[in-house]
């Protein structure tokens, strides 16, 4: 570009463009939905199906999850290297699933202390919030869709017994986690992003 | 009704384009905004001078991956000038009475 003068159409232009090539930019985080959500379905069902055979030791399956952890922080430092520019979306979120990861980490170790049953349901509430506010944030509706069919089955799973929430945390992850997340994909990659 | 003149650092093709994708960013790497302005990078480094004199952006230097690197973020100044810019355009371009 070289200097000369501008119109202020031009310079009209020039904002209009820019604010085009911006929006492109949108990183893909598909990709984490996609990876809690089935690791979490996978799990659920799981500890549901090996609960009357192995008893107390089926909720080991629950192990999976720091591999999830594991996967998430390499990938995450992955993008991190390839991307030369961060927005404000992804700040947003990355605040909020960091909420969510310290809330999740307090029920866990805090209300099983207390030999609290309700540790599902208190989850199920915590995918809603999280990806209802995703949705929000991204402009996404099938996250949005998914995040508040998460708030009734909360609700629900709240008077059945904690055998029976298993299922509820695998239709939770299903509807807001796996179904979104491969839509978001989908989305992006017909973006051409 | 009298003009304004607009604001000669922004009224400039490069810096508008590189103010303009700043205030939609968090913070931009030398390589994204070299990339989405389609410039040299000789032009860029001027013009980016010039905007971090005028105090309208941050440039951070550093390295990733043992590669210089080069962040750059708009500040409060410089997101005040462009909406103080906009504001002129728009002077220009409603119908005089």
């Amino acid at each position: 570009m070289e200097e000369k003068s501008l119109t202020p159409i031009e310079s009209l232009a020039i904002i209009e463009q820019m604010m085009t090539k911006a929006k492109e930019n949108v990183s893909n985080d598909s990709f984490y939905f996609i990876l809690w959500g089935w690791l979490v379905f996978i799990a659920s069902l799981a500890n549901f199906i090996l609960d009357p055979i192995l008893k107390e030791d089926a909720s080991l399956v629950w192990l999976l999850m720091p591999l999830g952890g594991l996967i998430s922080f390499i990938y995450g430092k992955k993008q991190n290297k390839k991307q030369d520019v961060k927005t404000y979306i992804e700040s947003y979120l990355g605040y909020l699933w960091l909420a969510m990861g310290f809330a999740m980490a307090i029920i866990m170790f805090v209300m099983i202390k207390f030999n609290n049953q309700q540790v599902m349901p208190m989850f199920i509430l915590l995918y809603a919030i999280g990806t209802f506010t995703s949705g929000g944030i991204l402009q996404f509706k099938p996250l949005i869709i998914g995040g508040s069919i998460s708030f009734i089955l909360c609700v629900v799973a709240f008077f059945v017994t904690d055998y029976y929430q298993l299922l509820f945390i695998a239709l939770s992850v299903l509807l807001s986690y796996i179904i979104p997340g491969h839509l978001l994909k989908a989305k992006y990659s017909s973006h051409g992003a | 009704m009298v003009l304004k003149d607009l604001n000669p650092i922004l009224h400039q093709q490069l810096r508008l384009a590189v103010i303009s994708l700043l205030l939609q960013v968090k913070e931009a790497e030398f390589g994204y905004l070299k990339e989405h302005t389609n410039s040299s990078s000789g032009n860029l480094s001027v013009q980016l001078q010039k905007l971090k004199e005028a105090k309208y952006i941050d440039i951070e230097k550093s390295f990733k991956n043992n590669y210089p690197q080069t962040v750059c973020k708009i500040t409060k100044i410089g997101k005040d000038a462009f909406n103080e810019y906009v504001l002129n355009l728009k002077d220009y371009l409603t119908p005089k009475k």
